[in-house]
């Protein structure tokens, strides 16, 4: 009896500790494609680039996972004739009481989590070590401003992503339909 | 070989078969945690009594009195959805790339997920918190890229009347020059789900997705249709 408690608690052990080494390695798609430099070492990757465009303005969104070193990304672009300009920038959901805000003035506090959203350009995004860092809506993202083209869905497109250790990455970003 | 094992006697092959369990046992055990605890680490605020995605405020916003002015200066549109529809209404801003197209676009695949004779009684109403940028033609084309046929757009020049109209849904907004020049933008994410009546029904925090926007349309649609029926 005693013995097979041990058991049961063993194999508990062991599958927890099994999920836990399986999980990151689900997270990344192309552990096979990686090179490595140094022994042991992960390199940044970047993976499903997408964008969307609404006339003039558009949003990149893609999901980076970091390398063996802690890197940031600090600079994109994209070609001129898709877009006059590409910034960082990140939606942030703040309290509404904090901002001063017209229309609901007697619904201070009272909105059930319904937050004052604002975007604001941002000098980098941080990207961990080991961890995965996603730009998706609402949150991180790259911002067009100035889009020249007219893109459709399956359209693809260059983006140039510069990262502070990791250097210059050129990805393509696919857009998706309104 | 554990022919016995109806007075108790723990055979070899008994012992193997209660390991074996408790193995499974085990394995069970942590799949079950991690179903429990995954759905309950995903879901934010409780919204029990109902099992709508949206929330309702309390007590339920009437906007039957409201009138929303459209952009093209034609005249306004009643707050109030069509008899037996919704109306959704938004307030965004044109150059606002992340959060007012995400929210359109999830918007259109949820109403795409209706049957035909419920889609047709759905349309959306957007509100510009921007005026003096969106102009009525750019105001007019942004939502008609997301909704040709059953879009309206809606700017009312005057700051009051636009404080009025956002204010009768508890919608926040404002609107800075930066150091730059260009506008910074705050303002509330929600959609806002108006029935025939005038009653703000549900809303919809930013983020809530397309599927669960759709299920809920159906689910008003359902809960209209066994209220008559009874």
């Amino acid at each position: 009896m005693q013995l097979s408690l041990k058991k049961s608690l063993l194999t508990l052990v062991a599958v927890v500790a099994a999920a836990a080494l399986f999980a990151p390695a689900c997270s990344s798609s192309d552990d096979s494609s990686s090179s490595t430099t140094e022994a042991g070492s992960k390199e940044l990757k970047v993976s499903g680039v997408w964008a969307r465009q609404v006339m003039d303005s558009g949003a990149v969104y893609m999901t980076i996972s970091g390398g063996a070193e802690a890197d940031a990304l600090t600079k994109v672009a994209v070609p001129a004739d898709v877009a006059g300009e590409a910034q960082l920038h990140e939606t942030v959901m703040g309290d509404m009481s904090t901002t001063e805000m017209e229309g609901a003035d007697d619904m201070g506090g009272s909105m059930g989590g319904s937050g004052s959203m604002s975007m604001q350009q941002v000098q980098q995004i941080d990207v961990p070590a080991g961890e995965i860092v996603q730009l998706k809506p609402g949150g991180f993202h790259v911002m067009l401003m100035d889009v020249k083209k007219d893109l459709k869905a399956g359209d693809t497109f260059d983006v140039t992503l510069t990262f502070e250790t990791a250097g210059t990455k050129k990805v393509t970003a696919t857009v998706k339909g309104v | 070989m554990d022919t016995r094992n109806d007075l108790g006697v723990v055979t070899p092959r008994r012992r193997q078969d209660r390991r074996a369990l408790q193995r499974c046992l085990a394995v069970l055990g942590t799949t079950l945690l991690a179903v429990v605890l995954l759905p309950l680490a995903a879901c934010g605020k409780d919204q029990a009594a109902t099992e709508l995605s949206g929330y309702t405020r309390e007590p339920v916003p009437d906007v039957s009195k409201v009138v929303l002015p459209l952009a093209d200066g034609s005249g306004t549109l009643p707050a109030a959805a069509t008899k037996g529809g919704y109306r959704l209404v938004y307030f965004g801003y044109t150059s606002c790339p992340d959060v007012c197209p995400t929210t359109m676009s999830d918007l259109k695949r949820a109403i795409r997920t209706l049957p035909a004779d419920q889609r047709g009684k759905v349309d959306v109403a957007m509100m510009t918190i921007d005026p003096d940028q969106d102009l009525p033609e750019r105001l007019t084309e942004y939502v008609d890229t997301f909704f040709p046929k059953n879009g309206a757009a809606l700017r009312a020049s005057d700051p009051a009347d636009l404080a009025a109209v956002a204010g009768a849904f508890g919608a926040s907004y404002s609107v800075k020059p930066k150091a730059d020049g260009t506008p910074e933008v705050a303002h509330s994410g929600d959609l806002y789900v108006v029935d025939d009546r005038g009653k703000v029904v549900l809303q919809w925090p930013f983020g809530v997705g397309a599927e669960s926007m759709g299920s809920d349309l159906a689910t008003l649609f359902a809960r209209q249709k066994s209220a008559s029926s009874q």
